[in-house]
């Protein structure tokens, strides 16, 4: 992915309707987004739909990018988690919970020891380390996933409430760890 | 360790759910509610996605299909349009060559009073009569996608008549309208999504039946006319 720098200042044309500049920001990020929207949606129609949207999104709200809040990978990214979770929840509406709790239950754990080898940032590996396992692997479940704190908790085999309390206790841990 | 004893659940830990996603529904819309007017929650929300973004290279990169960029610019209305523009055009070039068309452009760029670090890339247009009377002012600012219009001297069209101010863009495209003017109420909208600067050429302002064109392209007479500079002199 080009830089963050090299995002940014992109950003910055296509909020003043630089079409060129939106392409070579498709060029540059859409495989990073696309590949967010398929682990999260897990269909590939689904994630092709929503790429679109995201890109949108990009488009309408490029102007409100602030770059001394953030990363612009990291503003694009949100935009396109966000966008995937509300699709999960509109989805979920029409689901019965109980069948897909049982789908869920029923499938591999998933391979969060692989997923966190690929976590590149230095700090933030380190803090992940100094939680609970528990903690950590619902962490990280929920934000690679997109999963709701009962999808955790199928998955995990572990009582809903002592998840949620392992997901709000993780985020406490790493927020005062990543804030030292 | 099952319940929640003990553990304060401060906005800060909310929006951290907020963006882990495990907010759930009725609670995330709620939140997405409080979100929108609350600079503390905004803020803490902007903490969490830098926090959590080292989590961003887990997801490993997938070319998207192929058809998906140009279903996105279909949707944004890039594909342009042939026919009526040729026609507008057309008014366009004989407007130019009559002595009628004044306008003056003034670039001004603003320090934003609460951003002293950004510079805000804002534009103003003036349009005016040929005995240089000043009829609109319209102020762009490009990097809000927004922009406003002030009447000054401008007259009411006849009933059955309204003004309606287009962008320009290279020569072939299809005039963009950004709406009907008043001459007496200020206006202030959102730039139409592919109002694009850097493809800019110029301003107009036709006379369309009441209530706008009909076509969504211009059909009227073209009033005022005025050119922008290129883009990378702002």
């Amino acid at each position: 992915m080009e830089d963050s720098a090299d995002l940014a200042a992109l950003l910055s044309r296509v909020a003043l309707g630089d079409r060129t500049a939106f392409a070579r920001l498709y060029q540059a990020i859409s495989s990073h987004l696309y590949g967010a929207l398929l682990r999260i949606l897990k269909q590939e129609s689904l994630a092709e739909e929503a790429l679109q949207d995201v890109f949108l999104k990009i488009w309408q709200g490029a102007g409100n990018y602030r770059a001394e809040r953030g990363a612009a990978s990291t503003w694009m990214y949100a935009i396109a988690r966000y966008r995937a979770l509300d699709m999960l929840r509109q989805a979920r509406n029409f689901n019965h919970e109980s069948e897909e709790l049982l789908e869920l239950a029923d499938k591999a754990p998933g391979p969060m020891d692989l997923a966190f080898a690929a976590v590149k940032s230095t700090a933030l590996r380190k803090c992940l380390e100094e939680l609970q396992t528990a903690q950590r692997d619902c962490l990280m479940m929920a934000y690679c996933e997109g999963y709701t704190h009962e999808e955790v908790s199928a998955h995990l085999g572990s009582p809903l409430g002592t998840v949620k309390s392992w997901i709000r206790r993780g985020l406490e841990s790493l927020r005062k760890c990543l804030d030292r | 360790m099952s319940s929640d004893e003990g553990q304060e659940y401060s906005p800060e830990l909310r929006a951290g759910e907020y963006v882990l996603g495990t907010l759930s529904g009725a609670d995330r819309e709620a939140f997405e509610v409080l979100l929108r007017d609350s600079l503390r929650l905004q803020q803490a929300v902007a903490d969490w996605e830098e926090k959590l973004s080292g989590l961003n290279t887990v997801y490993k990169p997938v070319s998207p299909p192929p058809q998906t960029w140009s279903a996105i610019t279909q949707r944004l209305e890039f594909e342009t349009d042939g026919a009526s523009s040729k026609r507008f055009w057309r008014g366009i070039a004989l407007l130019a060559t009559a002595a009628s068309l004044v306008m003056s452009i003034l670039l001004v760029r603003q320090v934003l009073v609460d951003e002293p670090a950004l510079l805000s890339q804002v534009e103003t247009a003036i349009v005016r009569a040929d005995n240089e009377t000043p009829i609109w002012m319209v102020v762009f600012d490009w990097r809000a996608r927004a922009f406003s219009v002030q009447p000054v001297m401008a007259k009411a069209a006849t009933a059955e008549k309204d003004y309606e101010l287009w962008l320009l863009g290279p020569e072939g495209a299809p005039p963009i309208s950004f709406g009907l003017l008043s001459a007496t109420e200020p206006i202030q909208r959102s730039l139409p999504v592919q109002a694009d600067r850097s493809q800019a050429r110029a301003i107009a302002v036709s006379l369309e039946p009441k209530g706008g064109s009909p076509s969504g392209a211009p059909t009227g007479p073209v009033m005022y006319v005025a050119p922008l500079p290129e883009a990378n002199a702002i």
